[in-house]
C-alpha cells in the first residue's frame, strides 16, 4: 500500500535544483495536511502556523539531507513533528510524544480510506481524536492524514515500530468503540 | 460519508488564506537568502576571477586541514615579522650634514696636505696643452735659443 504522497509525482528534484516554482508546488501540496497535523497536536492556531512556516524553511535549507525523493512527505512531517516536540519542551510541559514501552500486538495496518464516517459522527470523531493521549493522537493523525506506513510513522515520530503498532491499535480500538456506540 | 482525511482537512480549510500567506513569506525569505548568498564576497571573487563559486568550493574544500595549516604558517610568519625590533637601514641621504667644527678640521687638514705636497703644480701639469704640437728639431732650437 502506498502512502498518499507516494502515489503522486512531486517536483522534489526540481526543488533540489533550486526552482522556486517547485518549492511553491511542494509547499502548496503539504501546507494543509501539515497544519492539520500540527494543530491537532499542539492545539494553538498561531503556534501551528509558526511551526508550518519553520518546517518549510528548514526543509528548503536541508533538502540535501534527503536521500530518497519518494520519502519527501514523511521527511517533511518528521521535521514538523520534531518542532512540535521542541515546542512542548520549551513550554515546560512534559514530553508527551516520547516513546513508551511497546506491546506485542497484531498489525493494525489497514487502509484508512476504508473507514467512512457519517456526517453526524464527524464532531464526535474529532472529539475522540482530541481526547486521545498525544502519542496515540500523533500516530492516528499520521495514519489518517497522509496514509503513512507504520515504518514511516515510526521514522517520523522517532519511535520503534512496535510502539507505533501499539499506539495505533489502541487508537483504532477506541475509535471503533465510538462508531459502534453511535450505530446502536 | 467521509474518510477521516477528508474530515480533518475540511476542519482546517478556513486556515488556507493564512497558510497561503506563510507559504509566500517562506518562499520570499528563501529567495532573499539565495540572493544574498549569490551576491556574497566569495561569489564576487569567483566571478571576478572568471570562475564559479562551485569551482572554488571544489578546489578549496577537499583539503580543509591543509589550507588551515597553511593559513596558520602565514599567521606565525606575520607574528614573527611584527614582533622583531625594527632597524631601518642607514642611508647616506639620512645622515646629518657635518658640523662646522668638523668642516673646519677638514679644511685645516686639506691646507696641511697642500703644504706638504707643494703648490698647485700638479694641477698645472695636468692642464691640456694649448699650443699645437711641433717637430722635435724645432723644439731643440727653442731650448738652445733660450
Amino acid at each position: 500500500m502506498l502512502a498518499v504522497a507516494e502515489r503522486e509525482q512531486l517536483p522534489v528534484a526540481a526543488a533540489r535544483a533550486g526552482s522556486p516554482e517547485a518549492w511553491d508546488a511542494l509547499f502548496q501540496r503539504y501546507q494543509l495536511p501539515l497544519y492539520a497535523y500540527v494543530f491537532e497536536l499542539i492545539r494553538s492556531e498561531q503556534t501551528a502556523l509558526d511551526v508550518v512556516q519553520e518546517t518549510f524553511i528548514s526543509a528548503a535549507r536541508n533538502l540535501g539531507g534527503l536521500r530518497d525523493d519518494d520519502r519527501f512527505g514523511s521527511w517533511l512531517f518528521s521535521i514538523a513533528h520534531r518542532k512540535c516536540v521542541d515546542h512542548w519542551r520549551k513550554s515546560g510541559r512534559e514530553e508527551p510524544l516520547e516513546p513508551e514501552v511497546a506491546e506485542v500486538l497484531p498489525d493494525p495496518e489497514s487502509d484508512p480510506s476504508e473507514l467512512l464516517i457519517r456526517r453526524e459522527q464527524e464532531a464526535e470523531f474529532m472529539n475522540l481524536i482530541e481526547q486521545l493521549p498525544p502519542p496515540q493522537r500523533s500516530v492516528l493523525l499520521l495514519h489518517f492524514v497522509e496514509d503513512f506506513s507504520l515504518e514511516q510513522i515510526a521514522s517520523i515520530t522517532g519511535t520503534q515500530l512496535g510502539t507505533v503498532k501499539s499506539r495505533l491499535h489502541y487508537a483504532k480500538r477506541a475509535l471503533r468503540k465510538l462508531m459502534e456506540k453511535n450505530l446502536e | 460519508m467521509k474518510t477521516p482525511r477528508e474530515i480533518l482537512l475540511a476542519r482546517h480549510q478556513a486556515a488556507m488564506p493564512k497558510l497561503d500567506a506563510i507559504r509566500r513569506a517562506a518562499l520570499g525569505r528563501l529567495n532573499n537568502e539565495a540572493t544574498k548568498a549569490q551576491s556574497g564576497p566569495a561569489s564576487f571573487v569567483a566571478l571576478f576571477l572568471g570562475g564559479s563559486q562551485k569551482l572554488w568550493r571544489e578546489l578549496l574544500w577537499p583539503h580543509p586541514a591543509a589550507w588551515a595549516a597553511l593559513a596558520g604558517v602565514w599567521l606565525v610568519l606575520l607574528a614573527v615579522h611584527f614582533a622583531a625590533p625594527e632597524t631601518p637601514p642607514r642611508s647616506v641621504a639620512s645622515q646629518s650634514p657635518p658640523s662646522p667644527q668638523i668642516r673646519e678640521l677638514l679644511k685645516q687638514q686639506e691646507q696641511l696636505f697642500a703644504e706638504l705636497v707643494g703648490p698647485k703644480l700638479n694641477r698645472e701639469a695636468d692642464r691640456p696643452r694649448t699650443t699645437a704640437p711641433q717637430p722635435r728639431s724645432s723644439r731643440r732650437e727653442e731650448i738652445l735659443n733660450a
